[in-house]
């Protein structure tokens, strides 16, 4: 049965049509990611039309292709200017780009391509095998799980960069505050928002990330880089080549990066991007030596990129396997079957199971057609440093702004980069780190909203977070945490 | 200048014939607010309309996604934008009727600002509950509620839509006291349902049906005055004693403030046309909608109705 | 980066006093709610008041290291004031003129003004940058995207 799914869907996939389809959203898609600010949303709501005029397995094997095709492509820029391509690859600028400064520009491009490519793999393994038994596993959590896990990954995360962690904990708080402006869904009452219609739906994170990362990197880089950093010899093609010690290092991260990014990819609400955030946490956690993090440690890269594409996949199973879309852009996907007359829904598999194997199969077909595309590319991207910056930067800034307004077609937008970007610059300049005000705004959010939840289907009784055994599982391993980390410092500033 | 050249133009033209001005009107192609992100509902039903009368008319459309706020960023550029009748929007229950009431920032007023057009459909909204809820049927819900106020929780995609509304104007109508639990969008709410976290869901029929389908949930009562066609054995909520009662999300053209009203009865009439194609009727009902179309004034009468209708629910609620 | 424990000490100050601003018009403004249906208010006031702790503790935490060293050798900061400006002047240069402008005319602003932030740059050199760019993004946004820019208007409503 499972076999005759699988040649099903290969014989579907393989059509020259849907081939050809495939090839065009992967391929749109690695070139959007790189372009800093065009995120997969706006790519995929920028084509969408074109998909009223194909037949709907084509056209969702294109949409699905951009979605994972940007984050292939996303982590380039993050690692050659410090200016991340997609939200979900932020975090891997943190030690990208101090691997491109190095000379290393070429083996973290690689090595990212690999790290996707493996994560995605993964992903599709677990969206074949056992769509079935995760989707009823995701219809297990519930705000009481959510609030759990979001405080497990903010606490978790909380020593993310080096540095003061007093500076890192106020990063997070600043980040939790700006993603409390807007609406409250559970009122309407309008916070922090001083009148602005346009600060109704809240601040865009893609505005906050390529501030924070972007403008400001922009800022502090100007007439400091020139050319100079870059050995000729970095852009060969042999320069792409890691060496026996980042092969070692890359395995685990690489399977662990898998883990985390499947798990988060199947709950609804949550994605890529804490997929990538939880990862980071995670390796710097289980390091033996987390002062290398931010430096250029390859487990920094190979972590987050392995979790943002096997959460890219893994995304597709509460769409497909429950008809419940997990984010605007699955929704989306949803769209593109609606307008075809085909009902998403929990019996898509059963009902339509050409369309559902179809596209499964595309994904492996897509992830070697980007594996196969990227790393021809790396040699041209690396290129792009060999541009005195002078003349690029300006060029990066144009990106910048055209890829914000993109996403809600708002000038808006816009202005806060610009905002963020001043903000970001002096926050960096006094040894503020980024990243963490990046999660605070990611996760505060979503910590308000399934802790008020929680406690309105819970009726108003705090113990609803005991007696859920997931939840109660989850609070104490990040009781033990945090109370691992007080022993830890403890001991540490009684030896010093 | 220019508007006054058009409309005596198209005046003089309509005396003539009025088919011969739809040569004249548009005189280019019509720029379309979509106050949504592409792919949503409201995406898709323009796409589909403009489609149809673009095949009938051979007019252009350039849609312009214009998402935030509700719908209501979207429809405030609309009410700044010419009304010259080139450039037309799509509306509904929430940015047209609701959040005027409802939302500080909306600055428009939705009888004032814009150039009522053409009304194109309606959709209900589902009540549903876990297959394996106490819940019989709606009575039961109603019987728990009038039992103990604020024992039923109910879940809707969002505070201000109209599934929240739906209820609120339930409450308002019956005395009765729900406890409302908003979610952002339908994943978790659908997938608290179905683990019966949450009591009962309230939700467009479109999105609810396949679920039901699938025998997951089980849908309790559509808020339409009338049985839906796609579920006929459904009881609507007015059938429980609440006559009169009905909760909708429709969708409308509309145009900006001023439109002349050659454009506007030329827009009108090819709207109805493309409503009147099997093809489209047939698609659009497949999706849970009830075609509606009709004149551009028993659109604006409608909307006035709505519009004080959605006013009364907010303030009964004590909702701003 | 360096660390600067006297500017060190303001940021704190300033955080703690943000804090605090924050979670009084916070009280203020937005309902607490009950234990069952939490308000607006409850997530804002804890937040503003962990702010005001966490921007106390820095502020201590740097005076005491500034007692420890002498000031002039700590304060190290210098921002890059012009640089700055310019950069941020070319991205709101180019957020207020796109919709009445266009898009080319926005990318002249924002490319024009930042490209000056660097002395290497002429402004022959930046008015050559200017023209490639706009026809870079014309290429790939307009061309190859088709996205709805214009990209010369004239539009001020």
């Amino acid at each position: 049965m499972f076999f005759d799914n699988v040649i099903l869907g290969l014989e579907v996939a393989m059509t020259w049509n849907n081939l050809m389809w495939c090839f065009v959203g992967v391929f749109m898609g690695t070139l959007l990611g790189v372009i800093p600010g065009i995120g997969v949303l706006a790519a995929i709501s920028m084509l969408f039309p074109l998909t009223f005029q194909l037949e709907p397995t084509a056209a969702l094997i294109m949409l699905a292709g951009i979605w994972y095709g940007t984050t292939y492509g996303g982590s380039t820029a993050s690692i050659l200017l410090n200016v991340p391509g997609t939200p979900s690859s932020a975090i891997t600028a943190l030690d990208g780009y101090p691997m491109a400064q190095a000379g290393r520009a070429g083996v973290a491009l690689f090595m990212t391509t690999v790290a996707s490519f493996f994560g995605g793999s993964v992903g599709i393994i677990l969206l074949m095998g056992f769509s079935g038994t995760i989707s009823q596993m995701a219809l297990q959590f519930s705000s009481t799980e959510y609030f759990a896990l979001m405080l497990l990954g903010l606490i978790a995360a909380s020593g993310m960069s080096s540095g003061a962690m007093i500076k890192g904990l106020i990063m997070v708080c600043l980040g939790v505050l700006f993603g409390l402006v807007g609406a409250d869904i559970y009122t309407g009452t309008r916070r922090f928002t001083f009148g602005l219609v346009d600060l109704a739906d809240g601040i865009a994170l893609v505005a906050l990330a390529l501030g924070l990362f972007g403008v400001s990197e922009v800022i502090a880089s100007v007439g400091k880089i020139s050319s100079k950093g870059i050995d000729p010899e970095s852009v060969r093609f042999r320069a792409m080549k890691p060496t026996r010690d980042d092969v070692r290092r890359s395995w685990f991260p690489m399977i662990r990066g898998s883990a985390v990014g499947s798990f988060f990819g199947t709950l609804p609400g949550t994605g890529p991007s804490i997929a990538a955030f939880m990862s980071y946490a995670l390796e710097r956690r289980v390091a033996k030596d987390p002062e290398r993090f931010g430096k250029g440690a390859i487990e920094g890269i190979m972590g987050p990129e392995s979790a943002n594409n096997a959460a890219d996949q893994t995304a597709f199973i509460p769409t497909l396997a429950l008809g419940i879309p997990g984010s605007a852009t699955m929704a989306l996907m949803l769209g593109a079957l609606m307008i075809h007359g085909i009902a998403p829904g929990p019996q898509l598999m059963t009902d339509q199971p050409e369309l559902f194997w179809g596209l499964v199969m595309s994904f492996w077909i897509g992830n070697l057609m980007l594996l196969v595309l990227n790393i021809p590319l790396i040699g041209l991207w690396v290129r792009l440093l060999t541009i005195p910056y002078q003349w690029l930067f300006p060029v990066i800034l144009m990106f910048v702004c055209i890829g914000t307004y993109s996403v809600n077609n708002s000038s808006f937008d816009v202005l806060l980069v610009a905002a963020f970007g001043a903000l970001g610059y002096g926050l960096r300049h006094l040894s503020f780190p980024a990243a963490p005000m990046i999660l605070g705004f990611v996760l505060g959010p979503l910590m308000e909203e399934h802790f008020r939840r929680a406690m309105l289907l819970g009726r108003g009784d705090p113990m609803t977070f005991l007696e859920r055994p997931i939840s109660a599982t989850v609070l104490m391993i990040t009781a033990a945490i945090l109370l691992w980390g007080l022993y830890g410092s403890m001991r540490k500033s009684g030896a010093s | 200048m220019k508007h006054q050249l058009t409309a005596l133009m198209g005046a003089a033209i309509l005396a003539i014939s009025s088919p011969a001005f739809a040569q004249s009107y548009p005189s280019g192609n019509i720029q379309y607010i979509v106050p949504y992100p592409p792919g949503g509902g409201t995406d898709i039903l323009a796409r589909q309309l403009n489609d149809q009368i673009a095949r009938q008319t051979g007019w252009n459309f350039v849609v312009q996604n214009q998402p935030g706020a509700g719908g209501s960023i979207g429809l405030d550029q609309l009410s700044r934008a010419d009304g010259d009748g080139m450039t037309l929007g799509i509306g509904q229950t929430s940015n047209l009727a609701v959040n005027p009431a409802l939302s500080p920032e909306v600055e428009y007023d939705p009888q004032t600002a814009f150039t009522p057009i053409a009304l194109i459909n309606t959709q209900p909204m589902g009540i549903i509950t876990n297959a394996d809820s106490a819940f019989a049927d709606f009575g039961d819900v109603l019987d728990a509620v009038r039992a103990e106020p604020g024992s039923v929780l109910y879940g809707t995609p969002g505070s201000g839509t109209v599934s929240h509304m739906a209820i609120e104007r339930l409450m308002a109508t019956g005395d009765l006291e729900f406890e409302h639990v908003p979610y952002t969008g339908i994943a978790q709410a659908i997938s608290d349902v179905m683990a019966g976290v949450v009591d009962v869901y309230v939700g467009s029929l479109p999105s609810v049906i396949p679920h039901v389908e699938a025998g997951t949930v089980r849908l309790l009562a559509v808020t339409s005055e009338e049985p839906h066609p796609l579920v006929p054995e459904t009881p609507t909520v007015a059938s429980f004693g609440f006559d009169g009662y009905q909760a909708a999300d429709w969708k409308a053209v509309v145009g900006p403030a001023g439109m002349p009203a050659e454009a506007v009865a030329a827009m009108n009439e090819a709207i109805n046309a493309a409503l009147a194609d099997d093809g489209l009727r047939a698609a659009l009902e497949a999706q849970g909608s009830v075609v509606l179309g009709g004149t551009a004034e028993e659109f604006a009468t409608f909307l006035a109705e709505e519009v004080a209708d959605w006013a009364e629910v907010v303030s009964t609620a004590g909702l701003r | 980066m360096v660390n600067d424990d006297r500017a060190d000490m303001i940021a704190g100050i300033l955080i703690g006093v943000a804090g605090v601003a924050i979670a009084i018009y916070a009280a203020a403004q937005f309902p607490m709610g009950t234990l069952r249906r939490l308000g607006p208010g409850m997530f804002p006031v804890g937040l503003g008041v962990t702010l005001a702790l966490l921007g106390l503790g820095l502020a201590v935490k740097s005076w005491r290291n500034l007692t420890l060293t002498a000031v002039e050798d700590r304060f190290r900061l210098k921002f890059e004031i012009k640089t700055g400006l310019l950069t941020i002047a070319g991205v709101v240069a180019f957020a207020l003129l796109l919709r009445p402008l266009g898009l080319v005319p926005a990318i002249f602003a924002v490319v024009g003004i930042s490209a000056f932030a660097d002395d290497r740059n002429t402004p022959i050199a930046i008015a050559k940058l200017a023209v490639v760019s706009a026809v870079l993004a014309t290429l790939i946004f307009k061309v190859g995207l088709s996205m709805n820019f214009s990209l010369v208007a004239w539009n001020w409503s």
